[in-house]
């Protein structure tokens, strides 16, 4: 008989204490992925698109012009007399604007003293990669490049 | 008779042990701390106080946006009454207070104070560099100039470059895949929020530990006939830690008086200045960036951190075999003069 009821509140105590713990748990859960979806930056696909850049004739052969993304980032579009080619000049070490300089005959970053040739490959200093490239188009004479859309400001 | 009711009226609404209160907050404390090297700890303290007061004060005009933050600094500096003093005393302090934590370190270093049993407390003080650094970074990049639009770029992107969690944790720092307006946010949030409560934490852990601990006790020559072995944190220690403080509020007017903050140029997204540099407390780090490749860059760095975090026990493996070892101090001493050499290197060029 005693017995019996010991088990009786132990089960009643057990049932209480598991359904306490799994709401706990439940609720601070469920509130910590709120939480963290809230200051952790969205997550979009990425999707490119075409963009005017200029007159394929308004950029004779050897020289180049900066355009920029649809996030403000800066490209170089140089006309090499086979076709175009257009480099992001945001640095692959630590993301420092590069910039040509002819003495030197090299992209150069002044962050961290890193060199880049013409097609954008290390040629000292401690980047890890070539500059990004970007597809260049030319559509009925016009220089298109392909970039990445912008959903809005924020992002 | 009225005021033994009025002390009972408050013993009763604040039911604590007074006397025990005073016994833990008035530590006797060893005779070497007359030494005023061995306060260096109070420093870096005081130092974070005088930063905590001018930093309200200069939430009251500051705007952390893209469009209007370097134009608020630019009234705090030129128009507001008093505006280039109060900027002055937080830029100030914020650089002493490195200095004052370096030299804090270094002393407990070179007097082995770090061992057995003040091995966490010595993990706690290096958690403390490391947030007093990270105050200055994302202190300085509110600012909006190029030194500050490039150094929170850099910055990011280390944290990016570490492995697995890296690109996490720079979405989460910056607020998106690159430098935006929401990265000036955050780094107001943590600059005025996150890192001022961490910091409290870590100091109020620190005192603790050094109050449970004990503070190590040393002899010097010229002390050995004094009879008594300790003398009253109040009043006399008090008023040590108050001229210091005294002092430090001296030289600070002065520097501000004479090195006042100026505006440099507006941060712009599209152009990397010629000559780009951290403060100077990150030299050391910039250079060691521009030796190696990103990936020893990085984790050298993270090396670094870890082997210093863990010195309490590499010293215990060096001294178990000899127990006067001094390789140690050695290695220290290797240690800091390669680190001033990187950063006297930097500045240099």
């Amino acid at each position: 008989m005693d017995s019996s009821k010991k088990d009786d509140v132990s089960r009643r105590n057990f049932l209480s204490t598991t359904l306490m713990g799994v709401g706990l748990v439940a609720s601070y859960g469920v509130t910590t992925f709120y939480a963290a979806n809230f200051i952790a930056p969205e997550d979009k696909k990425k999707i490119y698109r075409s963009l005017y850049v200029a007159p394929e004739k308004s950029v004779p052969v050897g020289k180049s012009i900066d355009f920029e993304d649809l996030k403000g980032r800066k490209i170089a579009i140089t006309n090499t007399g086979d076709g175009f080619k257009a480099l992001s000049t945001s640095c692959t070490h630590l993301g420092c604007q590069v910039h040509w300089e002819n003495e030197k005959n090299a992209f150069y970053c002044p962050c961290h003293e890193g060199y880049f040739d013409s097609d954008g490959n290390v040629t000292k200093g401690p980047p890890p990669a070539p500059l990004a490239k970007y597809d260049v188009e030319i559509i009925d004479g016009n220089i298109f490049v392909k970039v990445e859309e912008v959903y809005n400001a924020i992002s | 008779m009225q005021s033994v009711d009025k002390k009972n009226w408050f013993a009763e609404r604040i039911p604590v042990d007074w006397n025990s209160l005073k016994h833990f907050t008035n530590e006797p404390v060893p005779n070497h701390l007359k030494r005023w090297w061995f306060a260096l700890g109070g420093t870096p303290a005081y130092l974070f106080m005088v930063q905590l007061i001018t930093g309200i004060f200069l939430t009251f005009y500051y705007v952390p946006t893209p469009e209007q933050a370097f134009e608020s600094i630019t009234r705090i500096t030129y128009e507001i009454r008093f505006g280039w003093f109060i900027r002055g005393l937080h830029m100030w302090s914020a650089n002493l207070m490195v200095i004052a934590v370096i030299l804090h370190m270094l002393r407990v270093f070179f007097t082995g104070s770090y061992r057995k049993p003040r091995e966490l407390n010595w993990i706690v003080g290096v958690c403390i560099l490391l947030v007093t650094v990270s105050f200055g970074f994302t202190g300085y990049s509110l600012i909006y100039e190029q030194l500050s639009y490039w150094a929170a770029t850099v910055g990011t992107n280390i944290a990016q470059s570490v492995p697995v969690v890296g690109p996490f944790m720079a979405a989460f720092i910056r607020g998106g895949e690159e430098i935006g307006p929401n990265t000036l946010t955050r780094f107001f949030v943590f600059h005025i929020g996150v890192l001022p409560t961490v910091m409290f934490i870590f100091v109020s852990t620190h005192i603790f530990l050094v109050r449970t601990t004990g503070v190590t006790e040393f002899k010097f020559k010229e002390q050995e006939n004094e009879k008594e072995e300790t003398f009253p944190f109040f009043p006399n220690h008090l008023l040590t830690e108050l001229i210091i403080g005294l002092l430090l509020m001296y030289i600070l007017t002065m520097l501000v008086v004479i090195f006042p903050p100026e505006m440099h140029q507006k941060a712009n997204p599209l152009v990397t200045p010629e000559h780009i540099k951290p403060e100077w407390y990150f030299f050391a780090s910039f250079r060691w960036l521009k030796l190696n490749s990103l990936i020893v860059g990085i984790i050298g760095q993270a090396v670094a951190v870890i082997l210093i975090m863990a010195w309490p026990w590499i010293d215990k493996i060096f001294r178990r075999k000899n127990e006067n070892s001094e390789l140690s101090l050695w290695i220290g001493v290797a240690g800091f003069l390669a680190f001033l050499a990187l950063t006297v290197w930097e500045a240099m060029v």
